[in-house]
């Protein structure tokens, strides 16, 4: 079960973009980040198709939109991460 | 310090005017005239023999002596240090050359058993010894596709053979990616020890190879399919600058992963990859004297949003790649270093878009050009290359005429290649072990594998045969693990082995599965190999009747048998071990020639370089 819940994963992870990022220029360096593009990831609610990186994402040009590179981010990290599981899950071969 | 801190600064801001560099050679032919001449006069300066010269380069210029491979002993005719200095010349040329032919030969080795159920995907041992980040990626991901589709199909089933069958199919695709993970880890491992064994005569490109994928250390074990070239990036690299080299270290998915920068954005900072690239990559200082824990965190948010995507250049192929993600970079003014000791300010003013990743190759370039990095580094590379660190040496390696403004990594092997401390036998002697007269170190436990495969001639072909690939695995009891290195301060320098108690079983358990058909030796014109190999051994003790001719006899093949030069001492054990191996002959419990490769190979002398 923990291993379809780990593939299943792979293409779960969503970002909800509610507002944009403000520039940055000139911010002070110990100032806080205020951050507007809020992370949503659900894992393991229902089995998907297949479980592939994202591809889409990644290979289109840098949006003018944070939020939209935020959530590619946490597409490739869960992608990452679930696939890093998996071969976890799948364990080790003994010679 | 002023005045010091306005230098570097001058320094930082001419080097990062022009940050593309041009295409790099360890040894350009413009310069080798030159260098040729400095090397011969090291080399006629030493009062070491010819002999011990060529065993001398091989040791610290490559993995040992390979006694069947060109150049081994200086040649009868023409002028011996002039041949060694050209073979030196040579390979430091074709240091950054990718050797494909061990990739090719591991990948030939066939898998004897293939699980049922499997896919047509790698099912050999080290297939991806010839694979690339792309391809590996590529079948992990299918793997994970199929078996996704599986389960669900599994889930909506009720119990019954239909079922049954389709888990048994799943057990199957689940048992290929096993092995595939297990392959595409194992295969980093192999390719490093592989090159190692096969790799000429001094080679010094094989050597640095090694030394820079234990520098940059990744574990296959956590970076899996992003590992598997991560060596040939660095071999193709390792002769330019030392900031190109930073750059693309920290830039590849191996060591994105591997030290977590991949998940590091605004807000969400890790700094695990900035720790380690000050404490280890570059000041190796873990004092914070050039640093302190804020810029850590600084550090960290430089290279925020330096991630990796999956690129699709044709369908059905999957590339991941470095990208930048501006959105997710914590672009904000930052000055840092300026808190602790001995910091030099780096200020790094907000840039928008896409141009941010300047931000963190700005950060990259002062690192590599700062004093701290190059102090470390030359003291790594001496050790290295020399055996020992003389602070005369390092502030010579770190200053700007040889380090230059972002480490011309090409140029500080040249400085250490016409070292006098290398090359001049006089300098030091150890006393540990009579007769030595350069500084001797410890081999590491791949320096120890290599070489013993390489004193005995391993053939090539060797690794194409099942015992090789088991002896391979089995080397994980061991702890050899280039490769497989979980801290990322990679393996230490030197013989971890003799600490662990591993020193005494680890010739005899190398040479166990050996054939003795795979060890050859010369007598003079005649090669022996086999039962003719230990009934000549056999003969040899019959001939010699008391103690004085034995130890003759134990001089006669250690220089001239084997062809291993300069293992003087050997001398002394090598006759008991015939004796004892013409005893155990008779009930062939023991192959003698392996009993006489354990006694060579494990003496103190071998242990050593």
């Amino acid at each position: 079960m923990r291993l379809l819940m780990t593939v299943s994963a792979l293409a779960l992870a969503s970002v909800a973009c509610v507002a944009e990022v403000p520039p940055a220029v000139d911010t002070p360096a110990e100032a806080p980040v205020v951050r507007r593009c809020e992370s949503t990831v659900v894992r393991g609610a229902e089995p998907i198709e297949h479980a592939g990186p994202p591809v889409a994402a990644a290979s289109a040009a840098t949006s003018a939109d944070p939020c939209a590179d935020l959530r590619a981010l946490d597409e490739v990290t869960e992608h990452i991460d679930a696939l890093g599981e998996l071969l976890e899950e799948v364990g080790d071969e003994s010679p | 310090m002023r005045a010091r801190e306005l230098l570097f600064a001058l320094t930082s801001a001419l080097f990062l005017s022009h940050a593309t560099p041009a295409e790099a050679q360890c040894l350009p032919s413009a310069l080798r005239p030159a260098l040729r001449a400095q090397l011969l006069a090291q080399l006629r300066a030493s009062r070491a023999t010819p002999a011990e010269l060529y065993r001398h380069a091989h040791d610290r210029l490559g993995f040992g002596t390979a006694t069947h491979r060109a150049g081994a002993l200086p040649p009868t005719t023409g002028d011996a240090l002039e041949a060694l200095a050209d073979r030196i010349l040579d390979e430091l040329a074709a240091a950054d050359t990718i050797h494909t032919g061990a990739d090719n030969l591991l990948a030939a080795i066939a898998r004897t058993s293939t699980p049922a159920g499997a896919l047509d995907l790698s099912t050999r041992p080290y297939h991806h010894a010839a694979s690339d980040m792309s391809g590996s990626y590529s079948e992990l991901i299918r793997y994970s596709r199929e078996m996704t589709t599986l389960r669900r199909q599994i889930d909506a089933l009720p119990p019954g053979a239909q079922r049954d069958r389709l888990q048994a199919r799943y057990d199957g695709l689940r048992r290929s990616a096993q092995i595939t993970r297990s392959d595409i880890r194992d295969s980093a491992v192999v390719r490093a020890v592989s090159h190692a064994v096969l790799s000429s005569n001094a080679d010094v490109g094989a050597l640095l190879t090694e030394f820079w994928s234990n520098h940059f250390n990744v574990d296959s074990e956590k970076s899996t399919w992003a590992s598997v070239d991560y060596r040939k990036m660095i071999q193709r690299r390792m002769c330019g600058r030392l900031d190109t080299l930073l750059t693309a270290v920290a830039k590849h998915p191996a060591m994105a992963i591997y030290l977590d920068n991949f998940r590091s954005r605004v807000g969400a900072i890790n700094e695990n990859y900035a720790r380690e690239l000050m404490e280890l990559h570059t000041f190796g200082d873990d004092l914070y004297r050039y640093y302190q824990q804020p810029d850590v965190v600084g550090v960290a948010r430089v290279l925020s949003g330096w991630s990796v995507a999956f690129d699709e250049p044709t369908p059905g192929v999957l590339r991941p790649v470095f990208r930048f993600y501006p959105g997710a970079h914590d672009n904000v003014q930052l000055t840092l270093f300026g808190g602790a000791p001995r910091g030099v300010p780096l200020t790094l003013a907000p840039i928008a878009g896409d141009a941010g990743v300047r931000r963190g190759e700005q950060l990259l370039a002062y690192l590599a050009s700062h004093v701290a990095t190059r102090r470390n580094l030359c003291g790594k590379l001496s050790r290295k290359l020399i055996g020992d660190a003389p602070v005369a040496l390092i502030d010579e390696c770190a200053s700007d005429a040889v380090w230059g403004a972002g480490g011309d990594l090409g140029n500080i092997y040249r400085f250490f290649l016409v070292r006098p401390e290398l090359w001049q036998a006089s300098l030091a002697d150890d006393t540990r072990v009579p007769g030595h007269r350069y500084v001797m170190k410890d081999k590491t436990p791949l320096e120890l594998v290599a070489s013993a495969y390489r004193a005995v001639a391993l053939p090539n072909t060797a690794l194409n045969q099942p015992w090789f690939v088991n002896t391979m695995n089995g080397l994980r009891s061991f702890g050899l693990l280039p490769g497989r290195t979980p801290p990322p301060t990679g393996y230490p320098e030197g013989n971890v082995w003799a600490s662990s108690g591993l020193l005494l079983t680890w010739s005899p358990y190398l040479f166990a599965r050996v054939p003795t058909d795979a060890l050859w030796f010369r007598n003079g014109a005649t090669t022996l190999r086999g039962a003719a190999l230990e009934a000549h051994f056999a003969a040899l003790v019959r001939a010699a009747p008391d103690a004085a001719a034995q130890r003759a006899l134990g001089a006669t093949i250690a220089d001239q048998v084997v062809r291993y030069p300069g293992l003087r001492l050997a001398s002394d054990t090598i006759y008991p071990a015939l004796v004892e191996a013409d005893t155990l002959r008779a009930d062939r419990s023991v192959a003698p020639v392996r009993s006489y490769v354990h006694a060579l190979l494990a003496h103190g002398d071998f242990l050593r370089k």
